[in-house]
């Protein structure tokens, strides 16, 4: 009976494990956008030349109105984003994190992310239409 | 004085039969290494990257021959395991270690039926198993490509586009394994003067080694040395032999598996249809040609074997290059020498059975006299 019961909890444990791995290895694309966007009544511009950092992964140098696209594992991410002058030095950094629970929004705008709207990460404008 | 020179003289011409192939090894490496002109820091950049790739793969060949079961040819079952379960991640999109880990989970169950299987054919066909192994890779290799190349997409669902044919069904001939490529090796990153070393393989594999260390002083190990010495005297001694010699080739089919995964994600590609096969056959000759035979084997033979295997394997095509101006004899001797070494190695083991032999008669003759 002992032995019947180490097994199964065994067997739990590296079904657990398993699970575990699938969430947090998943990797996902999502679409970085520095576009102007307009959500709800609030429009925010996309003019500033700007570095994306997704976790550890190489920044996306994005110019204004560029979308990038960037691959990233697991759910839970942290974003950095390097505002730049005309000289492209760094003159704002702005940190976050953030989750991705709906599988339909992989849409991040930084532009709304700068502006502190918290419907930033959104559907694909491009998809919705 | 005379009889003392002469032990002595058999003692050294036993030493050189018993490392034959590893002393023709060194020779031709020591020879090749200045023709090649390679720098040292490559040389040895390139057998710490093959030592972190191979080392598990020809590790899990150990427990069969301490169950005197020889060379587990079986081996390219587990490899197969390891391949689906690297199929799947590649659909499902898992990229780095998790993915990694979560192939290593899918294979296993898979890993653990086909060992059993071979177990039980192989334990009806004692004293062939080699052969029979052998004739058992091929047939599950058409097992394999018949599910990999039918039922992916067809019974089993695929989401990845990229990965399935044109056509709708079967996997590409090429899986790339980008997202987990070097997840392992680059874990903790680690450098000498410039040198990389995949720290955390070599912790796995290293861990590994402790495993077989300890695993020879358990029970089931000690019956599988009984096993492997003598069969009936173990079954009269109460050991359940065809158990034993069973879960010997499930822990070597589980053990190629993972081996497998670990050597694809160093790759970063796989080659669909087969990587399954070179790695059967790279590691026994790797092994082989550390000095082991079909019924001996230890941990430095594995390591010293994938040290002299590859080193060849990177010096001969340049050394031919050198030599004769031909890159491709270097290239086709060095395909040559991975079959052909097996072959040397077997005819070295029957010779040297067939010398021991002898050697015990003229001991007992002289013990007599």
């Amino acid at each position: 009976m002992r032995r019947i019961l180490v097994s199964a909890l065994l067997l739990a444990a590296l079904v657990g494990l398993g699970f575990y791995c699938y969430d947090a290895g998943r990797a996902y694309d999502l679409l970085v956008d520095n576009h102007d966007i307009t959500l709800g009544e609030n429009t925010y511009s996309g003019e500033r030349d700007v570095n994306v950092i997704l976790d550890a992964n190489e920044p996306l140098e994005m110019a204004p109105q560029d979308t990038m696209v960037s691959t990233v594992a697991g759910k839970k991410h942290t974003i950095t984003v390097e505002i730049l002058d005309e000289n492209y030095e760094v003159v704002e950094t702005v940190t976050g994190k953030f989750t991705l629970k709906d599988p339909e929004k992989r849409f991040l705008s930084i532009p709304a992310f700068l502006g502190k709207n918290t419907e930033w990460i959104i559907e694909n404008p491009q998809k919705q239409k | 004085m005379t009889k003392q020179s002469k032990f002595s003289k058999s003692n050294l011409s036993h030493l050189l039969a018993a490392n034959a192939v590893p002393i023709v090894f060194i020779l031709i490496s020591v020879i090749g290494i200045p023709l090649s002109k390679f720098s040292p820091g490559y040389l040895i950049q390139e057998m710490l990257v093959r030592l972190s790739r191979d080392s598990f793969l020809v590790l899990s060949l150990l427990i069969p021959i301490m169950a005197g079961m020889g060379l587990n040819f079986g081996m390219v079952l587990g490899a197969m395991a390891g391949q689906i379960g690297l199929i799947f991640i590649s659909d499902w999109n898992i990229v780095g270690i998790h993915g990694m880990v979560l192939a290593m989970l899918i294979s296993t169950p898979l890993a653990i039926f086909l060992g059993w299987m071979c177990g039980a054919i192989l334990n009806r066909a004692k004293g062939r198993e080699m052969v029979t192994g052998f004739i058992l890779g091929f047939f599950m290799n058409g097992v394999y490509q018949l599910v990999v190349l039918y039922g992916f997409g067809k019974v089993i669902p695929v989401q990845n586009a990229k990965l399935v044919l044109s056509r709708g069904f079967g996997v590409r001939n090429v899986t790339n394994l980008e997202g987990i490529r070097k997840c392992l090796d680059n874990l903790i990153p680690f450098e000498i003067s410039g040198i990389s070393v995949p720290l955390a393989t070599f912790l796995v594999i290293a861990a590994f080694c402790v495993f077989v260390v300890w695993f020879r002083r358990t029970k089931l190990g000690q019956d599988m040395r009984a096993v492997g010495q003598d069969m009936d005297v173990a079954r009269s001694a109460g050991i359940p032999v065809e158990r034993t010699r069973l879960i010997s080739i499930m822990i070597s089919t589980v053990l190629a598996c993972y081996g497998q995964i670990i050597f694809l994600q160093n790759i970063g590609t796989m080659n669909t249809y087969n990587s399954h096969e070179q790695a059967g056959m790279f590691a026994i000759a790797s092994l082989l040609v550390g000095g082991a035979s079909v019924s001996r084997a230890s941990i430095l033979n594995v390591f010293v074997g994938v040290v002299l295997f590859h080193l060849m394997f990177v010096v001969s095509p340049m050394a031919g290059k050198h030599l004769i101006g031909e890159a491709q004899l270097g290239e086709y001797f060095r395909v040559f020498v991975s079959y052909g070494i097996i072959a040397i190695a077997l005819v070295l083991h029957a010779w040297r059975r067939f010398k021991e032999r002898e050697r015990s008669r003229s001991a007992l003759r002289g013990e007599a006299a």
